[in-house]
């Protein structure tokens, strides 16, 4: 995790790897320019730095749907080259465009007792040859020249692991959003700043933050076909209500449809809660979910609070029929007691003292009781939630509800008839790391729900945590569930019998960075679900730390 | 958080010092969340990542090649078919600016079923309707949900991608609490409208639409950033004693400027030479030097030499900013922003005729912007508290300010008076709570 200091606090290796990180930096410079010399290598490399000759094994190209072309790269084998024609040969696959972009992060230390260091690399490089869009990414074993005090880390050999290939004519998504949104609304700050502006330019009364945990929620708000679209914002920031025209774009009518909120609103949600037709709206504010009544024509004219006994802010919204009466219930998760940095997880990889999370029962004309306590659903549940996603996982008719928790354990509440058990250590799905986003989808066509859970991916977490000094007095399980923590995203593979495998690195999805929603969607359809991962903590204005 | 966080509550894990472990971890913390709000990035600039499903079980990162991968702080993602052509888009939701992108999917067409479903005796939403469509010998199975991912709810319209499937054999929709329906009329290349009981979908008409690639405008550079308070702050003797007697029913602006500060210089030239517009509209401005002592004589002269003569008649008052003074104005720029390090200058406080901060300006200021605040929010009769926004929009709850924070900073800076003067408005804030309703 985050570290000030690390030579201060005496972490050899991190201090070391900040070196071989920076070399790595200049080669990536070095590479992102066509054919790369000796010069340009110079002092990078050892003298007689060596990497194996070609590739072995190069798999047939597969062509997949929507016009991408995927090649894996098996480990290359065979006589040595000088490393520097060998890189040469590498940045050449890449053509040479001058928009290549090459990136290396080092996700392994290993210092060698005394003798030479060696990294494993996880490289990105991407650019353009004969105008077709070209991405490489893998992993390479870097062996580094003795570490000593004062001379510079050099690369002394240079290995590789797999290597996936994927070419395209070009993007298959295009950023249409000046398209859609008129200039007046793209172009004002309220949007086209983020949160990390607007924290400091906002009276702190509104308690504005700089998280930026802001949802939206999709729904045809006033019947005419359409899908419109609900944002809500932080604090000081009116939500916006943008309905589509028949051409596309939007218009902002939150105002006029009363929603305009100016409170920091987090979970949002378009749903009809009362079966009369229309897309009701729900929002969460602090600790009160609001519901929102649509009149049928996109107003929305009759507001119900529903405040929660403590104080602490909802965050995902989530509805389901859970007591399968016809009508939708709530089911709210909360984050912190108070707030991010002061409300403290204990213990970091297993923390229990959260704030509570709640199931609102719809008992119709606009009544709601809170019934988490009475279904079941009180156990785990003081933990760091993000989302509670409902999925009739065990196909028995009656939705189920999975929760992702940061620093910890998830929960699977298996719903028996209308009320809960918490199944997920026997489900296998407890995934105890730094939960975030959850969605299911039957990715690999076996006629059941699988399961994707938003962790954090953290290339430091992943070299300090297996570091041996790390934690070397805790007890080795504990330890594994520290490891865990920053290791990535999680797809549970649903077997059909009520439990889970945990299929992540044979899928080849645990690199999500520092993911939040990500989700399934067939993005080609090519009819089998592939996946979104929207991530990245805080950009600010100072360099990272990590 | 710094290192090896405590592995119980009690932070006891044998052989380090127990509360030792724990109150490194909670000073980790503390000094990650200082610096968070300083602005460190942290895991910032990361790209969004997407992976193709390679149909073995196994996915490849397509990220770049997706075109999705952009460098933005992405927090929720949204998919839905908006332009009607079979193939998913994507809202993405970030919390860096652009705050909100549309991403259009630009597959090629190629063969999809779109449905929609409708609820009689399940919620009419028919969340949690799990639909299964076999295709070529492949069953394919999508469900309804409103809330997944994370803080993000997608489209209803279920979306059937069928590679190069050319017709659709057998579709099954298992309602929510309901029986298995199956459902008959689907066509291949169109939406659907599937209403529970019906036993036959209903095509909807197609929708043929071409929206242009365009990316999200630049953020325009803005000089000016005013923040209104969105609940008046009544100013204590140190800010008061600096504003001009017997100003009746008058707006007060007081301007923070320096020597040094070519843009308070230009703001200052820009308010003298409206000043006489200022006066009518009721509106005197103080310009508040916060330069030391030293360097008094050097403001004057450029006082004199740049503003004064703009001025057709009197010109504006002027004060000095005392080291007392400027502790009070830096812990109300802290209590009002939040996030407030170094005096940004030129700073102006909006103060209305019963002395109420209204406004504060981070940023040079104009004579029209001014006057039209003023007009609206200092010289007007009040508005609904709910509607105090710059931006039209309403406040669901009032929170109210955080005055007894406000006096502990200002106690801590050694400013007692101003301190018990916020004390004081406590007091009477409570005594109209429990007295008043």
């Amino acid at each position: 995790m985050a570290r000030a200091d690390p030579s201060r606090d005496d972490w050899i290796s991190e201090a070391w790897q900040r070196r071989a990180a920076d070399v790595l930096d200049r080669l990536a410079v070095a590479l992102e320019g066509p054919w790369p010399g000796e010069r340009e290598l110079a002092g990078l490399l050892d003298v007689e730095a060596r990497a194996p000759g070609r590739p072995a094994v190069k798999s047939r190209p597969t062509q997949l749907a929507g016009g991408f072309r995927v090649q894996r790269w098996k480990p290359t084998i065979g006589e040595d080259l000088p490393a520097h024609e060998w890189l040469g040969r590498w940045a050449a696959r890449l053509g040479k465009g001058d928009s290549n972009r090459v990136a290396f992060k080092i996700v392994g230390v290993d210092l060698g007792d005394g003798g030479k260091p060696s990294t494993r690399v996880r490289y990105e490089a991407v650019g353009r040859s004969r105008g077709r869009l070209v991405q490489h990414v893998g992993e390479w074993s870097v062996g580094w020249s003795p570490v000593t005090a004062e001379a510079e880390p050099r690369i002394v050999s240079i290995e590789t692991a797999t290597v996936d290939e994927v070419q395209r004519d070009g993007p298959l998504f295009a950023d249409a959003t000046a398209a859609v949104l008129p200039r007046e609304l793209s172009e004002r700050p309220e949007l086209a700043r983020g949160g990390e502006y607007w924290y400091g330019r906002i009276d702190a009364a509104g308690e504005p933050n700089l998280m930026g945990h802001q949802g939206i929620a999709v729904g045809d708000v006033n019947g005419d076909g359409l899908e419109d679209l609900y944002v809500a914002m932080g604090s000081g920031l009116p939500n916006r209500l943008l309905l589509q025209q028949a051409d596309g774009s939007v218009r902002d009518r939150a105002h006029e449809a009363g929603v305009a909120w100016l409170d920091d609103t987090k979970g949002v949600l378009l749903v009809d809660m009362d079966n009369d037709g229309d897309q009701d709206l729900l929002v969460a504010i602090g600790p009160t979910i609001v519901l929102c009544k649509n009149d049928g024509s996109g107003i929305f004219d009759r507001f119900v609070s529903m405040r929660a006994s403590t104080p602490a802010a909802y965050y995902s919204l989530s509805v389901s029929d859970f007591d399968l009466d016809g009508d939708l219930d709530i089911y709210g998760v909360r984050y912190v007691k108070i707030s991010y940095g002061v409300s403290v997880p204990m213990p970091f990889h297993d923390a229990d003292n959260g704030p509570t999370n709640i199931l609102l029962r719809n008992d119709g004309k606009d009544r709601w009781a809170d019934v988490t306590e009475q279904v079941g659903l009180s156990q785990n549940n003081t933990r760091f939630s993000l989302i509670g996603s409902w999925m009739d996982y065990d196909s028995d008719g009656d939705p189920d509800l999975y929760v992702a928790n940061d620093f910890g354990r998830n929960n699977l509440y298996r719903n028996d008839g209308g009320s809960f058990v918490d199944v997920a250590a026997e489900a296998g799905v407890e995934d105890q790391a730094a939960g975030m986003g959850v969605s299911w989808a039957d990715y690999d066509e076996d006629g059941d729900f699988d399961l994707h859970v938003t962790n954090m991916y953290s290339a430091a977490g992943q070299r300090v945590a297996y570091q041996k000094r790390f934690k070397s007095a805790t007890a080795a399980d504990q330890r594994r569930q520290i490891q865990r923590h920053s290791l990535g995203d999680t797809l549970l593979a649903n077997q059909g019998d009520g439990t889970f495998r945990d299929v992540s690195e044979s899928a080849g999805v645990r690199m999500g960075r520092w993911g939040w929603g990500g989700r399934f969607a067939d993005l080609d359809n090519d009819g089998d679900p592939d996946l979104v991962i929207p991530n990245g903590f805080l950009t600010g204005a100072l360099e990272d730390d990590l | 958080m710094a290192s090896q966080s405590p592995t119980t509550e009690s932070g006891a894990t044998g052989a380090t010092g127990a509360s030792d472990e724990k109150q490194d971890y909670l000073t980790g913390w503390a000094a990650l969340t200082r610096l968070m709000n300083e602005g460190l990035s942290w895991s910032g600039n990361e790209r969004n990542v997407c992976y193709l499903n390679l149909g073995d079980g196994r996915f490849v990162d397509a990220s770049f090649v997706s075109g999705l991968d952009f460098a933005d702080d992405g927090r929720a993602a949204a998919t839905v078919d908006w332009d009607g052509d079979g193939d998913l888009d994507l809202w993405l939701r970030n919390r860096t600016g652009p705050q909100l992108r549309f991403m259009r999917n630009d597959l090629p067409s190629g063969p999809f079923v779109a449905l929609r479903l409708v609820g009689v005796e399940s919620n009419r939403d028919a969340i949690g309707a799990r639909v299964q469509l076999t295709s070529d010998g492949r069953t394919l199975w999508r469900t309804v949900t409103a809330g997944d991912g994370y803080l993000s709810q997608s489209s209803r319209w279920l979306a059937f991608g069928l590679a190069d499937a050319t017709r659709v054999d057998e579709v099954v929709v298992h309602w929510p609490g309901g029986a298995a329906e199956t459902v008959t009329g689907i066509e291949v290349g169109r939406r659907h409208v599937v209403t529970q009981g019906r036993g036959r979908a209903k095509a909807v008409e197609p929708r043929g639409l071409r929206l242009a690639a365009a990316a999200p405008p630049e953020a325009p550079v803005a000089r000016l950033s005013p923040v209104l308070l969105k609940e008046p702050l009544g100013m204590p003797p140190g800010i008061s004693g600096l504003l001009p007697g017997g100003s009746g029913r008058r707006a007060r602006l007081i301007t923070l400027w320096a020597h040094w500060c070519e843009p308070c210089l230009e703001e200052l030239d820009e308010l003298s030479r409206g000043y006489d517009a200022l006066r009518e509209g009721g509106i005197e401005v103080v310009a508040l030097s916060v330069d030391p002592p030293e360097d008094i004589p050097l403001a004057d002269r450029l006082f004199s030499e740049r503003i004064l003569p703009n001025f057709p008649g009197e010109p504006f008052a002027r004060r000095t900013a005392s080291p007392e003074v400027l502790e009070t104005i830096d812990a109300l720029l802290s209590h009002v922003l939040g996030r407030h390090d170094d005096l940004l200058l030129p700073t102006s406080l909006l103060v209305d005729p019963v002395g109420q901060l209204q406004l504060v300006y981070l940023g040079p200021l104009s004579t029209e912007r001014l006057l039209d605040d003023a007009r609206r929010w200092a010289l007007s009769p009040p508005i609904d508290a709910s509607r105090r926004s710059l931006y039209p929009g309403r406040w669901y709850f009032r929170t109210p300010r955080d005055l007894a924070g406000l006096a502990a900073d200002l106690k801590t800076r050694g400013r007692e008076e101003d301190a018990r003067f916020y004390e004081s408005l406590l007091r009477m804030r409570s005594r109209v709570r429990s007295g008043g309703r």
